[in-house]
């Protein structure tokens, strides 16, 4: 009788741990683990979904078949824009950032992005883009005149409406855990938003030192930023107050 | 109609000037590094190596992976946050993008798509590669802005790096 108690208390725990570690994954990481794919920073143009590789260049969005991952095979080429520089990924879009617009595909057909939308900010700048439920964040660094913090209500995917801009020093990638939005601020450091309120981030903390901070992954309680000489790596268990762990350089 | 116009006669008066600009003399500017196409698509695995231009990074697993601009990909363990342990250096010319996949790893090597195949880190290899996937990733202009360097001549061989030197009157800069 132990015995079976042990065996069904084995069984359970199992099961929770499983259950457990399959929901520790933020949903505003770039990419999802749960099919093998890795965590991206948001200053990516390669990411995959499923079993597709997505990648864009200047101006291209290309979809390569992995099914057999060590032999990709272009399936699409679509033009998107100019300038491109970066890819998201959320559920079944592909949120893509170039230096003047925000596009958003479907990969509901996952060999054949179509477009839904795009949006075109006023002034030229970078462009990161990362998405939580139903609000995108998106940084745009001007030129030597700052930056800003574009929020956008994306519910309804075929018209995103800017909701809120929040000015920064000079914002490259940026990334998401549970209410934390984290912002790399270039030489101005990292920046910890709120974002309880999803249109209304509310600056929490700054972080600077010598180093410059251009992008982020949040995994599990780790936040890894990737600053010019390396790796910094902090633990965000108190989302809000990254506590500085190690650093990766030599 | 009339801003195509406008556009192209700006273009001839920004030509023009182009061509007209006076000689700047000898200044700090950057000189490709040009190699064969064998060097240039020479992909090996190193000994751990400080990171000096840290480019993007990705996760997974026990491993982080970082982009050391137009040079290679840094491996790390990272299994014990507290204690990070270098495993090694990939050394893929021109490299500047990576994403995974279960074993697999997908970078750019010039301007061409690579996959590497990581089921051993201590024994990689390369698992096939599209020529030509990115023709615009791999720009051959230096990763720096706002400097002067010496125009890349494709025909004397790949661009795989940069040097700074003392350069006369360089014709190109970004």
């Amino acid at each position: 009788m132990q015995k079976i108690m042990k065996k069904i208390f084995y069984t359970i725990a199992v099961f929770v741990m499983f259950f457990m570690a399959s929901c520790t994954k933020d949903g505003g990481s770039s990419s999802s683990s749960a099919d093998g794919s890795s965590s991206n920073g948001s200053l990516t143009r390669f990411i995959t979904v499923g079993n597709y590789l997505y990648s864009v260049d200047f101006k291209n969005l290309k979809a390569y078949n992995i099914s057999n991952p060590a032999t990709p095979v272009l399936k699409t080429t679509t033009s998107v824009g100019f300038n491109i520089e970066t890819i998201f990924p959320y559920g079944d879009k592909l949120f893509i950032g170039s230096n003047q617009n925000m596009f958003i595909y479907s990969i509901s057909n996952p060999e054949a992005p179509s477009k839904l939308s795009e949006v075109t900010y006023f002034v030229r700048g970078r462009d990161p883009i990362v998405v939580k439920d139903t609000v995108a964040y998106s940084t745009l660094r001007n030129f030597g005149t700052g930056g800003t913090l574009s929020v956008f209500n994306i519910k309804n995917i075929n018209t995103p409406v800017n909701v809120n801009t929040t000015f920064l020093n000079s914002p490259y990638g940026l990334g998401i855990k549970d209410s934390a939005l984290y912002i790399c601020e270039g030489p101005n450091g990292l920046k910890v938003f709120s974002i309880y309120k999803p249109h209304l981030p509310v600056l929490k903390k700054q972080i600077s030192n010598t180093e410059t901070f251009y992008d982020v992954i949040v995994e599990d309680n780790i936040l890894f930023c990737y600053i010019k000489g390396g790796i910094y790596l902090y633990d965000v268990s108190n989302i809000y107050n990254p506590v500085f762990i190690s650093f990766i350089k030599n | 109609m009339k801003y195509i116009s406008i556009s192209v006669v700006c273009a001839l008066l920004f030509g023009a000037c182009a061509k007209k600009r006076p000689s700047i003399g000898i200044v700090d500017g950057y000189v490709p590094i040009y190699a064969s196409v064998a060097a240039s698509e020479s992909i090996t695995q190193m000994a751990p190596q400080t990171i000096v231009e840290g480019g993007k990074i990705a996760k997974l697993g026990r491993y982080i992976f970082q982009v050391e601009n137009n040079k290679g990909i840094h491996i790390t363990d990272v299994n014990n946050p507290a204690t990070p342990i270098k495993k090694g250096f990939i050394s893929i010319p021109m490299c500047q993008e990576l994403t995974l996949k279960g074993n697999y790893l997908y970078s750019n090597n010039l301007s061409d798509l690579v996959v590497l195949n990581l089921t051993d880190v201590n024994a990689i290899t390369v698992s096939s590669r599209i020529k030509n996937a990115f023709p615009e990733i791999s720009l051959p202009t230096p990763i720096q802005t706002n400097v002067y360097f010496e125009c890349a001549d494709l025909s004397k061989g790949a661009v795989i790096g940069w040097e700074l030197k003392k350069i006369d009157n360089p014709s190109c800069r970004k």
